[in-house]
C-alpha cells in the first residue's frame, strides 16, 4: 500500500456566511495523480489554498507526507510545487529569468539551479522561447510557463489549479502529457478541473465535490458505477408505437425510454449487450433504421445525477 | 538573495521614468539658475534721487537743510520754477522730489506755531517719502539741540557731526559666512524633492506591485523561501534603491556645482535635510504600493501627491508668497519642513539660521517618516489579512 501524500480530515472554510468548503475529507496517496473535480465555485481552489497554507481555515487537519502544513513549515513548502490558477509570473522578466527566479526560491545551489532551469524548458517544450517577456507569449505558452515556474525544482507533490483554462487543443494535449511524464517520474500530482475529459484522462482517481462538500471519490470505473445510468442507446427510425416502446421499457435493464422527432433513446442500468437487445426488438417488428449510437455515461453524467446540475453550470 | 537580485532586475525595467523625471529636473534647474539669480548679497547703500530745493527763506537753517540735503542726495536746479513746470518735471522724471522752504521758516522755527516745508512727489516713487524721513529727522535732532540750550549755529553744527558720523551696520547672516555664489545649488536641493516624490512614486512602486501581485505572492509564499528573509531582501532593496538614487542626485550636485559648494556648511545641512526626506519618500511608495495601483492610477495618484506637496509646501512658489492658511495646510505635509530649512540655511524667508532649528525641522520630518511608515505596516498587515481571509 502506497503511504499518504496528503491527508485532509474534516476541513471547514468559511467567508462570512458562506461554507466554502464543508468538512471535506480527502487522501492522496503517493504517486497517484488525483483528480479533484467540480464546477467553478465549489471549492477546489479553496481547498488547495488551505492546503498551501496561503489560507486561514476554521476546521480541520491538513498533512502532507505525514506532516502538518503550516506556513512555516518551509522543509515541507520545499516538497511541493504549485501551478495556480492564474499565470503567476513577472512580466518584466524573461522565459529563462522567471524559471530561474521561482526555482531559486526553492534551489540555492546556481549550477543545480542552472540545470534544474534547462531541463523545465525543454520539458514544457519553451526551447525557443527563453528570452522571450512573457506578454510576447501566446496562452498556450504563458500556461506552459506558468507550469514550468512551479515544477523547475523537482518537487514530490505537484499541485496543478485548473492548469489548461483558455488554453488551445495542441498546448492542453501538450500539458496533459507533462503531467503524465511528472507523475512517471515520481511526482504525486493532485490536479483539479472542471473539464471532465482530462481528469477522465490523466487521473487514476478522482473526487468530485460541489458546495465544499466531497460527493463521490474513486477510480473512473467505481464513480461510473455508482450512477443507474450505464449505457444510452441513440437509434434514428421512422415511426414507433406506444406499445413498441412499452416492449423496449421491458427489455432487460432498461429503465427508461423516449421517442421524439424520430429518435429512440433507450437508457439501460448495468447488464451487457443492451443494444443487441434492442436491435434485435426493432429487426423481429421489421422496423427499418438508420443512425445507431451507443454510450457510455461520462463523468458529467456522474456529477449530473449526484448534484442533480451540469458540470459546468 | 533571490528577491533581492530581481528587485533590481525589475527596477531596470522601470529606468525609464527615472531618466524623464532626470531630465525634467535638469531642465528645471536650468531655467531657474538662468531666470532666478537672487542676491544673497546683505549689502546697503543708500539711494540718490534727484531733489529740487526752492528756497525762499535764504536762512541759516535752510542753507543747511541745502547742505545736508545736498550731500545725500542730487540737487537739480531748474530754469523754471512756477508749478506747472515743476509738475512737468516730475511727471518726466526729471526730477523726484521738490522741496519749498517757505520765507521765515527760521523765524517761526522754534516757536510754537511753526511753518511747515511743503514739498511735491512721484506717488509712484517710495523714494519720496525715504527723504521726508530723513529731513523729519534732520530738524528734530536741531530742535532738540536748540531746546537743550544750543544756538541754533551750533545746534545745526553738532546735528550735522552727530549725523555724519552714522553707525556702522553690519548684518551678520549665515549665508554670508559661506560661498554663496551658485545659488543654483540650493534649487537643486529644493526640487529634489518634487523630483524623487515622482520617481519613487513611478518607479519603486511598480516594483512593490509586481512582487504583491496575489498570484506572484502566492506562488512565492508557497515556496521555501521564509517569508521573513522575504520582506527582509525586499526592505533592502528598497533602501539600497533609495540611497542609490539620493547618491547619484549628490554626486551629480558636486559633478556641477563642485566638492566646494556642495560640501560647504549649508551643502552639508541640504545633504543630510535630502537624504532624510528621501527616505520618506519611500515611505510614501510603500504606503502607495499597498493599494496595488497601476499605470494610469499610478500615473494619478504620483502627480496629485508630488505636484500637491510641491505647491502647497513651497518646492514651486516660494512659501513667503503662500497665505497663512496654505501654509497652515502645509505644515502636516513633509515636504514643508524641508523647504522650511533649505530657506533657513539660505537665508531667502529670512529666518535667521539656528542649528536648534534645523534639527527641530529634521525631526518633524522624522516624525512624519515614522508616521507614514506605522501606516503602512498597517495597510500592509490589513492587505496581507484580506488576501488570506
Amino acid at each position: 500500500m502506497a503511504n499518504t501524500a496528503v491527508k485532509i480530515e474534516n476541513l471547514v472554510k468559511r467567508y462570512g456566511e458562506v461554507i466554502a468548503v464543508d468538512h471535506l475529507n480527502l487522501t492522496i496517496r503517493e504517486g497517484e495523480i488525483f483528480g479533484l473535480l467540480g464546477p467553478n465555485g465549489c471549492g477546489k481552489t479553496t481547498t488547495i489554498n488551505c492546503l498551501l497554507s496561503l489560507l486561514s481555515y476554521d476546521k480541520g487537519d491538513i498533512e502532507i507526507f505525514g506532516e502538518e502544513i503550516t506556513p512555516t513549515n518551509y522543509k515541507l513548502k520545499s516538497q511541493i510545487g504549485v501551478v495556480m490558477q492564474n499565470v503567476a509570473v513577472f512580466d518584466e522578466l524573461t522565459v529563462s529569468e522567471n524559471i530561474d527566479y521561482f526555482c531559486g526560491l526553492y534551489i540555492r545551489d546556481k549550477a543545480l539551479r542552472k540545470q534544474y532551469v534547462e531541463e523545465a524548458i525543454s520539458f514544457v517544450g519553451l526551447e525557443h522561447f527563453r528570452k522571450f517577456y512573457p506578454k510576447k507569449l501566446s496562452g498556450g505558452l504563458l500556461r506552459r510557463l506558468n507550469i514550468a515556474c512551479g515544477i523547475a525544482h523537482k518537487p514530490k507533490l505537484i499541485i496543478l489549479d485548473e492548469p489548461t483554462v483558455a488554453v488551445d487543443p495542441q498546448s492542453r494535449n501538450k500539458i496533459l502529457e507533462g503531467i503524465v511524464e511528472l507523475n512517471k517520474r515520481g511526482a504525486t500530482i493532485l490536479y483539479t478541473s472542471h473539464y471532465m475529459d482530462e481528469v477522465e484522462q490523466v487521473c487514476s482517481r478522482i473526487a468530485i465535490i460541489d458546495q465544499g462538500k466531497n460527493l463521490a471519490l474513486g477510480t473512473t470505473e467505481e464513480l461510473k458505477k455508482l450512477i443507474k445510468k450505464s449505457e444510452i442507446i441513440t437509434i434514428d427510425i421512422l415511426t414507433l408505437t406506444e406499445e413498441d416502446l412499452s416492449a423496449i421499457r421491458h427489455l432487460p435493464h432498461v429503465y427508461e425510454v423516449s421517442f421524439d422527432q424520430h429518435k429512440l433513446t433507450v437508457l439501460c442500468s448495468g447488464g451487457q449487450h443492451n443494444l443487441i437487445h434492442v436491435l434485435d426488438y426493432l429487426q423481429q417488428k421489421n422496423y427499418s433504421f438508420g443512425y445507431v449510437h451507443s454510450e457510455l455515461p461520462s463523468l458529467n453524467d456522474v456529477f449530473l445525477e449526484i448534484t442533480g446540475k451540469e458540470l459546468r453550470d | 538573495m533571490q528577491v533581492f537580485n530581481i528587485f533590481f532586475k525589475i527596477a531596470k525595467k522601470h529606468l525609464g521614468q527615472v531618466f524623464i523625471f532626470s531630465g525634467v529636473f535638469l531642465i528645471l534647474i536650468f531655467l531657474m539658475s538662468i531666470s532666478q539669480s537672487r542676491s544673497l548679497s546683505g549689502d546697503f547703500s543708500a539711494k540718490k534721487i534727484d531733489i529740487t530745493i526752492l528756497d525762499e527763506d535764504h536762512s541759516v537753517l535752510s542753507q543747511s537743510i541745502r547742505d545736508y540735503l545736498g550731500s545725500r542726495h542730487n540737487l537739480v536746479t531748474l530754469e523754471k520754477t512756477d508749478t506747472e513746470s515743476l509738475t512737468d518735471n516730475l511727471f518726466y522724471q526729471q526730477i523726484s522730489y521738490v522741496l519749498t522752504i517757505p520765507q521765515g521758516f527760521e523765524a517761526h522755527f522754534l516757536t510754537d506755531s511753526p511753518l511747515k516745508l511743503s514739498h511735491s512727489i512721484r506717488q509712484d516713487n517710495a523714494n519720496g517719502f525715504f527723504v521726508n524721513e530723513q529731513l523729519n529727522s534732520y530738524l528734530d535732532s536741531i530742535s532738540l539741540y536748540c531746546t537743550g540750550g544750543y544756538s541754533l549755529a551750533d545746534a545745526i553744527a553738532a546735528t550735522d557731526q552727530n549725523l555724519a558720523a552714522s553707525p556702522k551696520v553690519e548684518a551678520i547672516t549665515f549665508q554670508k559666512t559661506a560661498d554663496s555664489g551658485n545659488t543654483t545649488m540650493f534649487y537643486w536641493f529644493q526640487y529634489m524633492s518634487y523630483i524623487f516624490l515622482m520617481i519613487f512614486s513611478l518607479s519603486l512602486v511598480p516594483i512593490l506591485v509586481t512582487f504583491q501581485q496575489t498570484d506572484v505572492s502566492a506562488r512565492i509564499s508557497c515556496s521555501a523561501l521564509p517569508a521573513q528573509s522575504r520582506t527582509l531582501q525586499l526592505g533592502l532593496g528598497c533602501i539600497c534603491y533609495s540611497i542609490l538614487t539620493w547618491l547619484v542626485f549628490t554626486l551629480a550636485a558636486v559633478l556641477f556645482f563642485g566638492p566646494k559648494n556642495v560640501f560647504s556648511q549649508q551643502g552639508q545641512l541640504c545633504m543630510l535635510n535630502s537624504f532624510v526626506f528621501t527616505q520618506i519618500c519611500v515611505a510614501i511608495t510603500l504606503l502607495l504600493s499597498t493599494f496595488g495601483l497601476k499605470d494610469n492610477s499610478l500615473n494619478l495618484i504620483s502627480n496629485i501627491i508630488g505636484i500637491g506637496m510641491s505647491f502647497l509646501c513651497g518646492i514651486f512658489v516660494p512659501q513667503w508668497y503662500l497665505s497663512t492658511g496654505v501654509l497652515a495646510v502645509a505644515k502636516f505635509l513633509p515636504a514643508y519642513w524641508y523647504i522650511k530649512i533649505i530657506n533657513m540655511v539660505t537665508g531667502w524667508s529670512g529666518e535667521s539660521y539656528s542649528l536648534a532649528n534645523y534639527w527641530k525641522y529634521i525631526g518633524m520630518q522624522c516624525i512624519f517618516l515614522v508616521a507614514i511608515f506605522s501606516v503602512y505596516l498597517v495597510a500592509n498587515k490589513q492587505r496581507k489579512r484580506a488576501s488570506l481571509a
